[in-house]
């Protein structure tokens, strides 16, 4: 039975998941860049020898929210128990954080201020006096800076106190007297939320007037001409739509308590990250800077990979040998421990040198606040092709793994966009894939191969991009922030590395296992020949690969690592470099490979995401495009 | 200087938003991003197949970039006294 449940909630890059992070085992994956968090990560936590259910929700910039990642955040805290909500504050974004935090004041549950970043903001000449604004707004306001550990104790303290009396509500801020007046009449009016269903009657009055698709409806209709008439009314008096009304006296109370409380002393000095991004978002330069970025980072991933692979082989090939005793016994027993080790051997000594550099490289990018400035750059560019420049988080998410690549399409404002998004997601090459990749080109192609196959998949994408978006209406506007650049966090980066590569080895190593057995297995009952020949048409006759490769491919749906193990024994070659394929024929097995859908996993996240037809017009419409330019690359091959 | 839209608007001088003539959603995204009708913004780039980057002083906000053709559709007023 967990314990009473203080939850995470704050705008978004407020440092939520560091906080979340220092308070519990669990690591939540933090970045520095919007939409990091768009799922609920919980834990248990020991405070004072109770212990409590912790939180982290997806970051909000106000509850009415404005994308599935923020009412995932909203609808938790209007339908779900909560005993605490700590409003994680970004110190040197001081004013237009508090229109949260007044938001949740009206809300009404119980509230605990975190002034995250305190010491950031300080070096910005930024000074709040935190017990001032504790006075002012009735609740307890605790500096912290939780990348350092700092204040976290007392902030703990503070929520432990507040958990053992609980205070009543605080009272929210007055609106200006006219409006005030509407809210309150309101409020009286309004019947009692149902059980269940959180938040004051204020609260709903107000979105009532704001935003009445979050008002139930049962609540809404016994008074439904009382807000027509003040809405009505505030809309004569301010000329304006009342969500504007209403977002600008927040706005305002925001802007005074900040005012109050907070001293700005401006500093003269221009900071290192404003002038690295007149570089890194300059028109051609930006751009220039970007490539070589990514060049680099392939690169390092190419060198590093090869290397592990190569220092690893030789102790690999070492143990064969050693198990050809064992089909002296039992053939059933040898075809077994042999297929084990043959996955073991892929994993290890192929799919884990490339994707360790991979996880970790990457890890440290997201924490530095980049992808931002390249969505920014590509906004664009991705136009042309029906998206902006949002989409690029999910798309970059999705070198690494295309599962949380399609989680990150929730910070998409419009379903256009995410189902755009979510349709060409799965031809991004995720780790599994850039691993089979770096490992057959380095093996059979030569390297430049790699780089030939990444441009020409981010071809097909722009083209297939563009001609489904020809039947969608046009793509929304961007508005996106920009975090400030920072020095990313090697313990963050490590944090991350380890807990993808523990997932990795404890749920994609024993179906690796599996897999090679079931592959050692099926050849000897002669089933992936069965296979091979009904896959014989597209592999053979249209891609003009050796046949045998057709059970690999069907394998390779459940894991994309599956395929360079299963290649190796179904061609029966000790190592990757002796399969028996000429270097035209792996690059078209490897478009094929790249393009097709990626696994299992991905198609279950986006049939719950999406919805069934979603995931299987995606995983359809990859095969085609996966056939048909490995068939474009095979005509090349034979004109060249 | 007189009113024009935000992606016309000279970089590094700052101005202050009259109006928002967006749809219902974008205007409630930038209003939520603290973005509102009177406070001092400066443009940050001269846009060239990019958005407009721009950051508001009036509440010291990080960098915000929006799409050209939502620019289009704030308008701004030179804010200096």
């Amino acid at each position: 039975m967990p314990g009473p449940r203080i939850v995470l909630v704050g705008q978004p890059n407020a440092g939520k998941s560091t906080l979340f992070n220092v308070l519990s085992d669990i690591k939540a994956a933090a970045g520095n860049f919007a939409g990091t968090s768009v799922r609920i990560t919980r834990s248990g936590i020991q405070l004072q020898g109770q212990e409590f259910e912790l939180l982290d929700l997806p970051g909000i910039y106000s509850l009415n929210a404005a994308d599935d990642a923020e009412r995932i955040t909203r609808d938790f805290l209007l339908g779900e128990p909560v005993d605490l909500v700590v409003n994680v504050v970004d110190s040197t974004l001081l004013s237009r954080s508090l229109e949260l935090s007044v938001e949740l004041l009206e809300l009404g549950l119980p509230l605990v201020i975190a002034l995250n970043m305190q010491d950031e903001a300080e070096k910005r000449g930024l000074k709040i006096d935190h017990e001032k604004l504790e006075k002012r707004l009735g609740v307890a306001v605790v500096p912290t800076s939780a990348l350092h550990g700092k204040g976290v104790r007392q902030l703990m303290e503070r929520c432990a106190r507040q958990l053992a009396a609980p205070s009543p509500p605080p009272p929210s801020f007055p609106y200006t007297a006219h409006i005030e007046k509407l809210v309150q009449g309101l409020a009286e009016a309004l019947p009692q939320p149902e059980a269940g269903q959180r938040g004051s009657r204020r609260f709903y009055a107000i979105k009532a007037i704001e935003n009445p698709d979050m008002v139930p409806g049962e609540m809404r209709q016994p008074v439904a001409a009382r807000i027509a008439a003040a809405s009505a009314r505030i809309r004569t008096l301010h000329k304006l739509e009342c969500f504007e009304t209403i977002a600008c006296e927040r706005h305002h109370l925001a802007m005074k308590l900040s005012e109050e409380t907070c001293e700005f002393v401006p500093r003269r000095t221009i900071h290192l990250h404003d002038r690295m991004d007149r570089y890194l978002l300059h028109p051609w330069l930006g751009r220039l800077i970007m490539l070589a970025y990514f060049l680099g980072f392939f690169a390092v991933i190419f060198s590093a990979g090869g290397l592990f692979s190569r220092w690893l082989d030789p102790l690999l090939s070492r143990v064969p040998p050693l198990l050809l005793p064992l089909q002296r016994f039992s053939a059933g027993l040898w075809l077994t421990a042999d297929g084990i080790f043959q996955g073991l051997a892929g994993a290890l000594g192929i799919v884990l040198p490339y994707l360790l550099p991979l996880i970790l490289l990457h890890s440290l990018f997201e924490d530095s606040g980049y992808l931002s400035r390249i969505a920014f750059l590509l906004d664009g560019l991705l136009h042309r092709i029906g998206l902006h420049g949002k989409s690029v988080a999910a798309f970059v998410l999705g070198f690494g793994c295309t599962v949380p690549a399609v989680y990150a399409t929730r910070i998409l404002e419009n379903k256009r966009d995410r189902f755009l998004s979510a349709l060409l997601l799965p031809f991004i090459p995720c780790s599994a894939r850039n691993a089979v990749i770096f490992a057959l080109t380095t093996a059979l192609a030569g390297p430049l191969w790699a780089l030939v196959i990444y441009v020409f998949v981010l071809l097909v994408i722009a083209a297939t991009g563009k001609a489904i978006s020809l039947f969608l209406a046009k793509p929304s506007g961007l508005i996106m922030e920009l975090p400030d650049l920072k020095v990313p966090s090697l313990r963050n980066a490590f944090a991350a590395t380890g807990r993808q590569v523990r997932e990795f080895v404890l749920t994609v190593v024993p179906l690796l296992l599996l897999g090679s057995v079931a592959m050692s297995w099926l050849g000897r009952l002669d089933v992936s020949s069965r296979i091979d020949a009904l896959l014989s048409p597209l592999v053979h006759g249209l891609l003009g690969l050796p046949a045998a490769l057709g059970s690999t491919l069907a394998f390779g749906f459940f894991r994309k690592e599956l395929i360079i193990i299963m290649a190796k024994q179904a061609l029966g070659a000790a190592s990757l470099a002796l399969l028996p394929l000429t270097a035209g024929q792996a690059v078209v097995f490897l478009v094929f490979v790249t393009l097709y859908f990626p696994c299992l996993a991905t198609f279950m996240v986006l049939g719950r995401e999406f919805g069934w037809k979603t995931a299987g017009a995606s995983a359809a419409l990859s095969v085609v495009v996966a056939a048909l330019a490995a068939w474009f690359f095979k005509l090349l091959f034979i004109l060249f | 200087m007189k009113t024009t839209s935000l992606d016309l608007a000279c970089p590094d001088t700052a101005v202050a938003i009259v109006e928002i003539k967006a749809g219902e959603e974008a205007k409630r995204k930038l209003l939520a991003m603290g973005l509102h009708v009177g406070d001092a913004i400066i443009k940050l780039n001269h846009p060239r197949w990019s958005p407009v980057l721009i950051r508001n002083l009036t509440t010291h906000s990080s960098k915000i970039a929006i799409g050209l053709g939502l620019a289009r559709k704030i308008l701004v007023r030179d804010a200096r006294p």
